[in-house]
This record gives structure tokens, C-alpha cells and sequence, in this order.
């Protein structure tokens, strides 16, 4: 290990397999989306009786949470630029406009659960509303664990500036970001744009 | 940095117009069959991820992103096994092929079994 040149191309490999091997376990959550996603397609109908998605739901907060989220993805790339071009403040500036986007995103969305369980249409009402809340508060707890994550990045970042492993770590966090944004394209189009139709 | 403003845009315009979509057919009642604003939706989704993975992602088919490409059509493939298998069982189990029976029937019918 004394070599320089061997260090150095180990760390490299290293870090090229940090990322393809985070992009397996972005791979694996996709599955894990995958299989509520068939649930609530399966469940989508067996309202009990109750409300259908079409009564429930407000399409205006869909399209806020949906703008929200997109922007935050926006910020998020745009930070992780700054941090490969060294910039210190810039990414903590950018990281922190994008956390707070995501928090915004989860108060409506928790506003909205919310509203619904007072009204008495919990996830103990019927079939459909257990498979909603199921995929959608999943989605909503991966946002939650990303943003604890982020809030951590930052707090290092800004203590220890940008090392090798903090922009690295800022660059897998962004990977995590963007497939959430995507999985979020899927619940706004087959969970609430569905339901109007 | 212009390929995530490009990106942006792009998810911008196809979220907005699926959106608008859904609101007109919802609200003025198009006389038209209810799979083609559903197919549109569905297209108009599959767009942006693409965008999406794309523009800020950088999945493209360099030789270096071999592996992530693999990676995502083999899940895709997976997933397209869990969605379409399920839905497909799901509707072909024996009691959801009685026909025309209310839940109410249906529940009655099975605590007779």
C-alpha cells in the first residue's frame, strides 16, 4: 500500500463502484415500488362503500407537491455542480434551498393525510385507501430519510468542507433525490391523475 | 448546468399538460372513450422519466454507463413482470368473475362458501 499510483487507482475504483453499487440499490427500491404500485392497481376499486380517489383528492395540492419536487430535483443538480467545482458556500446554499423544498413538499402532503383520516377516510376504511396510503406514505418516508440525509450532508460539508467522500456521498445522495422525483412522476400519473379520469 | 435547466423545462411542460389534460376531461365531460386521455397520461409519464433520467441522472448509452442501462431494463423487465403478472391473477381469480355482483353481494356470496 505504499505505492502512490496503486492507491490511487484502487480509491478511483472504489469510488466508480460506490456508485454503480448505489444505483443497484436505487434499483432494488424501484422493485420495492414496483410491487405497491401492482397492489394499489389491484386494489385500486375496492373502495367498501366509501369515497373513491375522485371525491378525495385536491388536484391542485398534487400539482404544488409536483412543482415542489421537480424544483427540488432542479436545486439538487444544480448544488452538486457547485460541489464538484469546489464551492463550499454555493453547495450548502443550494443543498439547504433544496431540503427546504422537500420540506414543504412533505407538510402539504402530511396536511392532506391528514385532512383525510379526520374525515374518517384512514387507511383502515377500505382496501383502496389502505394501498394509498401504503404507497404513497412509503414514498413520503423515503422523502423524510432523505432529507434527515441531506441535513446531515450539509451539517458535514460545512464543517469539514469538501473532501473527497463528502462530495461523493453528495453525489449519491443526489442520485437518491432524482429516482424519488421519479417515483413521484408515477405516483401523481397512476394514483391521483388516474382517479379523475 | 443548461442540461438540468433543459431538463427542468421539459418535466415542466409535460406535468403541466398532463395536468391540464385530466382537469378539462374531468370537468367539461369529453365526449370521448375514457382509455385515450388515460393512454396520453400514461405516454406523457413515460416521457419525463426518460427526460428525467436523462438530464439529470446522465443515463445515456455511453460505453461507460453500460452497467446502469443493464441495470435498468433488466428492473424494468422485473417490473413489468410484477405489475402485469398481478393485475392479470388478480383478475382472473374465481370470484371476481362473477360478473355484475355489488361488493355487498360478493361478501355475501363468500360467507356462504
Amino acid at each position: 500500500m505504499t505505492n502512490p499510483a496503486i492507491h490511487r487507482e484502487h480509491e478511483e475504483l472504489q469510488e466508480s463502484s460506490l456508485i454503480l453499487g448505489f444505483w443497484m440499490y436505487i434499483l432494488s427500491d424501484v422493485l420495492l415500488f414496483a410491487t405497491l404500485f401492482a397492489t394499489f392497481a389491484v386494489l385500486r376499486n375496492n373502495t367498501a362503500g366509501g369515497l373513491a380517489g375522485v371525491s378525495l383528492f385536491n388536484i391542485q395540492n398534487i400539482f404544488i407537491e409536483t412543482i415542489l419536487l421537480l424544483t427540488s430535483s432542479l436545486t439538487c443538480g444544480i448544488a452538486l455542480l457547485y460541489a464538484h467545482r469546489n464551492k463550499k458556500i454555493q453547495t450548502i446554499i443550494w443543498f439547504t434551498i433544496t431540503a427546504l423544498l422537500g420540506i414543504l413538499f412533505l407538510k402539504l402532503e402530511l396536511s392532506e393525510f391528514v385532512a383525510l383520516v379526520q374525515e374518517g377516510n384512514s387507511w383502515e376504511r377500505s382496501a383502496f385507501l389502505s394501498s394509498f396510503f401504503t404507497l404513497v406514505g412509503t414514498h413520503g418516508l423515503h422523502i423524510m430519510c432523505g432529507l434527515i440525509w441531506i441535513v446531515v450532508l450539509i451539517v458535514h460539508t460545512a464543517r469539514f468542507g469538501l473532501t473527497r467522500m463528502n462530495i461523493r456521498r453528495l453525489q449519491i445522495f443526489s442520485i437518491f433525490w432524482h429516482f424519488l422525483d421519479i417515483i413521484w412522476i408515477f405516483i401523481f400519473t397512476f394514483v391521483y391523475l388516474m382517479s379523475f379520469i | 448546468m443548461t442540461k438540468y435547466f433543459i431538463g427542468y423545462g421539459i418535466s415542466i411542460i409535460l406535468t403541466t399538460c398532463a395536468f391540464l389534460l385530466v382537469g378539462f376531461s374531468h370537468v367539461q365531460n369529453i365526449p370521448q372513450s375514457s382509455l385515450s386521455p388515460l393512454i396520453f397520461i400514461v405516454i406523457l409519464a413515460l416521457i419525463q422519466t426518460l427526460v428525467q433520467l436523462y438530464f439529470f441522472l446522465h443515463i445515456s448509452f455511453n460505453r461507460n454507463n453500460k452497467w446502469y442501462v443493464m441495470g435498468l431494463l433488466f428492473t424494468g423487465l422485473i417490473v413489468c413482470i410484477i405489475v402485469i403478472g398481478s393485475l392479470w391473477i388478480m383478475s382472473n381469480l374465481n370470484y371476481n368473475m362473477m360478473g355484475g355482483m355489488s361488493s355487498g353481494e360478493k361478501d355475501i356470496y363468500m360467507l356462504n362458501q
